[in-house]
């Protein structure tokens, strides 16, 4: 059989760069190929090639067996092939309707005029959604949708191009469990009518049940293709990162202190139900719970981020006055966001800046900062979380996202926090740097810090936390120990 | 040595390696070296009224009502000095006027959450309709002339006002580096979502930066108006757009968050020379605003662009040979 998209000897270089080198890929009719590897692997890189988006430096591209040149996005889409990128390219101010069409309605002629035919791109639209097997509202302004929604919405746009080939760039990353059930129904629907689809995902239990075949890639070059039957999960993160590894939580077993830190009562009318817990020294928490249960609302109301109704925070005893998060950090309470590009760095900054952005009172005499400080600091950290930036003054927009994560880190860090609420602290960070926070989580719970660990990564948390804590709709419901109890099913059954 | 040479390389450094050659050329080609002292006087005005534009587009927001507030602080200067107010004491009342119109301004952005763009719009047609800064209206006239000596003094070419312009956007250029206010208005304009999360209150950061340039606007207006012989004051309508535009061509991004005080000095130097290039070459004020349309353009690819890919291909062939 021939391949319905083949990619041979892709060479792509940047400037002192080397994205790709002999990079391969295979896509059959009707089949769904994982493709795998770290961040900065160049899995975005050979998308983009195929898309349109770059152009090799060397190298082929087939279609169904005939070579092709795809010179712009506009030639793959109407050569049949689409991608669904993370974040989502639609208009937010035009309906369902008119996002699916933008830039190739279907007109009719009027007199001399040319106008946009609404019959036919409705009842083309309502087609396609029932070949989706969705319910959509065609009329519905794009930014009232969901995030679910809105892919859904992006799929079918890529369906009015009469796409073969749809490419899904970590098409879960952003939803609900319930949202991913629905998406997979979508794309099985999609392979039974012999659409083929590329899917790139970190997430090894995705790839497992969605895939027919998986290709590894690493530091740009082709390590591997296996039948997804073939092959073990551990097998296929050997071939990511390139070398054995056999326990990715390097948890030891610490003495566990006393009781340091206490949250008493919380409570925000809709978000946060009475929630009390404590923690000590040298603990590590884990908070679980779905998307939207409350956890974050619970970091932010502890820290002073977002006003508590009632509630008590005490720290060594004594109760904290916080009212907003400047006071929190001042008490040694210092919170580590999810969304670290929107929330937690300035990108526009360098590394210095950043590290050093909440804690500037504290290296400053009257108003005046001292620099001498403030880079000894930055190059400490630096050096201790082993952050690979070519200097410190080098700006974090141009830093891969683990780097950013860890520099992020150290803005927690260098506030020298006595409690760190870490929130989704390996969200978009590869596995190799994964690896490397939870070693810098390891050492922090060693010298005494007490984190709290808000997380969606279920293993992570079964890896890492002594405690878990299950959140639902702003109730703590359940707690468990590191024993025997703390499993996945038993707190995804608290948390449903 | 190597500050200087580090200087060069960044996007400040070129803007000034190119004002320096336009200064020479302008030297060269005109009697342009004759009448240093007026262009040194305009320059300070600029830097000044620059910097005022440069601070609040740092905080992603925009001032455009910032000419007519001249003319308002010329209106009330001028009324105060033909008193016989002394000049320090009218300099703080500049200074105040400014403020309290910088303070309306971000009380109704920042607190109702208007774009900065439409409160200022509405405060320029509340200057002209409150204040006469019609044509012809609230021209004051027969100024002591003691007064108006004072603001020119100089030496050589060189005015008093420069000295106190540069002196100030030094100030500034250790100010925005060294302390952490300066920081502040970095990250608060750079992304206010994460400055909170820092422990910094964007809101209350972008408000003082709002009361800073609002003071700035006053001693712009005294810088204006104090070296001549009378107070005309609809005739700094217009002047805003040569505020943005110095702080367009400094580098400042309209993103918020970018932007160096360095870059004032030469934008100002620049914008100046064209103006008075136009005249010399008596060209008029259509190729002046061409000229303006033309560097505002180039200074913003110049931002958005990689500048450091321009300068290697343009450096590159000289690197290899």
């Amino acid at each position: 059989m021939t391949p319905i998209l083949k990619l041979e000897n892709i060479q792509k270089s940047f400037p002192g760069v080397r994205a790709l080198h002999n990079m391969q890929i295979e896509l059959m009719p009707g089949e769904i190929l994982a493709v795998c590897g770290e961040n900065g692997a160049g899995k975005s890189t050979l998308m983009k090639v195929i898309t349109g988006v770059y152009h090799a430096d060397a190298g082929n591209i087939y279609l169904n067996g005939e070579k092709i040149t795809i010179k712009e996005p506009n030639d793959a889409y109407s050569k049949g092939i689409a991608i669904i990128f993370q974040e989502t390219s639609l208009f937010k101010d035009l309906t369902v309707l008119e996002n699916l069409f933008v830039g190739h309605e279907p007109r009719r002629q009027v007199g001399p005029f040319k106008v946009i035919d609404y019959d036919l791109m409705r009842s083309k639209a309502q087609e396609i959604f029932k070949f989706l097997g969705v319910d959509m509202d065609l009329d519905v302004i794009v930014d009232k949708l969901g995030v679910a929604s809105k892919q859904m919405v992006e799929i079918a746009k890529a369906m009015t191009y009469g796409a073969k080939i749809l490419i899904l760039d970590e098409p879960t990353a952003a939803l609900t469990n319930k949202e991913v059930r629905a998406l997979f129904s979508t794309i099985a629907r999609l392979k039974e009518q012999g659409i083929s689809m590329i899917y790139i995902s970190h997430r090894m239990e995705e790839i497992f049940e969605l895939a027919d075949r998986v290709t590894v890639i690493r530091d740009g070059e082709y390590v591997n293709t296996a039948n997804i039957n073939e092959v073990t999960e551990n097998q296929l993160i050997t071939w990511m990162v390139g070398r054995e590894m056999s326990n990715i939580y390097p948890k030891t077993d610490l003495e566990i202190g006393d009781v340091m830190f206490e949250v008493q009562h919380m409570n925000r009318s809709g978000l946060i139900n009475d929630v009390s817990f404590k923690l000590c020294k040298n603990e590590i928490l884990g908070i679980a719970g779905l998307a939207g249960a409350g956890r974050t609302e619970l970091a932010e109301c502890i820290c002073g981020l977002m006003s508590k109704d009632s509630g008590k925070v005490i720290l060594n005893g004594k109760e904290l006055e916080i009212s907003d998060y400047k006071d929190a950090i001042a008490q040694g309470i210092v919170y580590a966001s999810e969304d670290r590009k929107k929330y937690g760095l300035v990108i526009a900054m360098s590394v210095m800046e950043n590290t050093t952005m909440s804690i500037l009172d504290r290296i400053s005499k009257s108003s005046l900062i001292n620099f001498g400080t403030e880079r000894e600091l930055t190059d400490q950290y630096m050096k201790e979380l082993q952050v690979k930036a070519p200097n410190r003054d080098f700006v974090v927009e141009n830093l891969s996202g683990g780097n950013q994560q860890k520099v992020l880190l150290s803005k927690a860090l260098v506030a020298k926090p006595q409690v760190l609420i870490l929130d989704e602290p390996t969200r978009g960070v590869d596995v190799g740097a994964k690896y490397e926070i939870y070693k810098i989580i390891e050492k922090l719970a060693a010298q005494g810090v007490s984190i709290i660990m808000i997380s969606s990564d279920m293993p992570e948390l079964l890896g890492m936390a002594d405690r878990i804590l299950v959140i639902k709709a702003g109730k703590l419901v359940w707690e468990v120990k590191r024993g025997p109890d703390m499993t996945q099913e038993k707190i995804l059954e608290k948390a449903l | 040595m190597n500050v200087i040479k580090d200087f060069l390389k960044t996007r400040e450094g070129y803007l000034g390696i190119f004002c320096v050659l336009f200064f020479v050329f302008l030297c060269l080609t005109s009697n342009f070296g004759n009448d240093l002292y007026s262009y040194f006087k305009d320059v300070s005005y600029m830097i000044i009224g620059g910097l005022a534009a440069c601070l609040i587009i740092m905080t992603a927001n925009i001032d455009i009502s910032s000419g007519t507030i001249l003319g308002i602080v010329g209106f009330v200067s001028g009324s105060l000095l033909k008193l016989g107010v002394p000049i320090p004491a009218v300099i703080l009342i500049a200074m105040g006027v400014g403020f309290i119109n910088a303070y309306i301004l971000a009380f109704v952005t920042i607190k109702f959450r208007v774009p900065s763009m439409v409160v200022s719009l509405a405060m320029i047609k509340l200057h002209i309709g409150l204040f006469p800064l019609l044509p012809a209206a609230g021209r004051i006239t027969n100024i002591p002339s003691d007064i108006i000596a004072m603001g020119n003094i100089r030496f050589g070419f060189v005015p008093l006002l420069l000295i106190i312009a540069l002196a100030i956007l030094i100030f500034f250029m250790w100010f925005m580096k060294y302390t952490k206010f300066g920081r502040d208005i970095y990250a608060a304009g750079g992304s206010p979502d994460s400055a909170k999360l820092s422990g910094i209150k964007p809101n209350k950061v972008i408000f003082k930066t709002f009361l800073v340039s609002g003071c700035l606007l006053g001693i712009t207006g005294i810088m204006f108006w104090l070296p001549s012989s009378q107070v005309q004051p609809s005739g700094c309508i217009g002047l805003e757009m040569t505020f943005i535009t110095i702080a367009v061509v400094s580098g400042a991004s309209m993103f918020g968050g970018t932007g160096r005080p360095i870059g004032i000095l030469f934008a100002a130097m620049l914008v100046a020379m064209l103006q008075r290039a136009c005249i010399l070459w008596n060209l008029g004020n259509a190729w002046l605003y061409t000229f303006y349309g033309i560097i505002v353009i180039l200074a913003v690819l110049s931002t958005v662009s990689d500048f450091g890919e321009l300068k290697r291909r343009l450096l590159g062939v000289k690197a290899q040979a």
